[in-house]
């Protein structure tokens, strides 16, 4: 499994942990999906650091898609994306998801804090989709230091 | 030959606020650098060339780094008022777990520093040195 996979695997078991009975799949994936759905995506961003380390930064995101609802932007369906951002929030932004990350998948390692999520992102699109995203960087190796 | 699959590095600084000083709240430290410092005692020969060096007064020498936070903004506001610290102040470091050689007792030099910009959180730099037989301030 390369790098960026174990990273997807790694948010999407920290959010099935945390909130079971939504689909929650990697960015890649041959999975028939829905909505309300979240998707976790990562890819490479730069050189290893430092150099032959093994060591990267990748960038990538937690995606939260909803349904604008059977009424167009109906209040309902704004409430119950709202509540799913919540508990997406909740579950990543802890102290130690870094370790829970870590934790999620085998031979891999986020360092210790190096998890630094940038300002969330949301929009929408023509089929009436909702997307809100926590935008990531995330500095690991595909070694479990932890054991 | 073995494949590089990643490289164990101290990343960051872990723990409450990176680390703890007591008495000291709301500090969130952001770097650290720490040197080795002495004096030094040098003996020339006749051609005027170093022929031996006597180091002493061995001691630690650092630089801290923060931004000021508070459990609300009033009490930021009061962090970074008691933040300013007076040279010759002793800092306890009981813990800092990424840098563990940070631990103990420093003494505040003169430059202690805030800053600020309409644009950034307050920020506090802190100089100290740390000698072995400083560790309290004198009586008067």
């Amino acid at each position: 499994m390369n790098l960026t996979d174990k990273l997807e695997s790694a948010f999407v078991s920290v959010l099935q942990s945390a909130i079971p009975g939504v689909q929650i799949v990697t960015g890649k994936n041959a999975t028939v999906k829905g909505v309300p759905i979240i998707i976790c995506w990562a890819d490479g961003q730069g050189e290893e650091d430092p150099p032959f380390s093994g060591n990267y930064w990748l960038n990538g995101a937690v995606e939260i898609k909803g349904h604008a609802g059977p009424v167009k932007n109906s209040a309902a369906a704004k409430v119950a994306q709202q509540d799913l951002h919540g508990l997406v929030y909740d579950a990543l932004r802890v102290t130690d998801i870094a370790e829970q990350l870590t934790a999620g998948v085998a031979d891999f390692t986020v360092f210790p804090n190096a998890v630094l999520f940038d300002a969330p992102v949301s929009g929408n699109d023509d089929a009436g989709v909702w997307t809100d995203a926590f935008p990531f960087r995330v500095y690991c190796c595909p070694t479990d230091f932890a054991s | 030959m073995a494949a590089i699959k990643g490289t164990a590095v101290n990343f960051g600084f872990t723990g409450t606020d990176g680390i703890t000083i007591t008495g000291c709240t709301g500090w969130m430290l952001q770097s650290a650098e720490q040197s080795k410092a002495c004096d030094l005692e040098v003996v020339r020969n006749a051609a005027g060339e170093e022929v031996s060096h006597g180091f002493y007064n061995i001691h630690d020498e650092a630089t801290l780094e923060y931004v000021i936070y508070g459990a609300g903004l009033a009490a930021a506001i009061a962090n970074t008022t008691a933040a300013l610290q007076t040279p010759g102040t002793m800092l306890v470091v009981t813990a800092c777990a990424s840098m563990t050689t940070l631990e103990g007792t420093w003494e505040v030099q003169a430059g202690c520093k805030v800053s600020g910009s309409n644009t950034t959180a307050k920020r506090l730099s802190v100089p100290v040195k740390k000698f072995a037989n400083i560790t309290a301030v004198a009586g008067n």
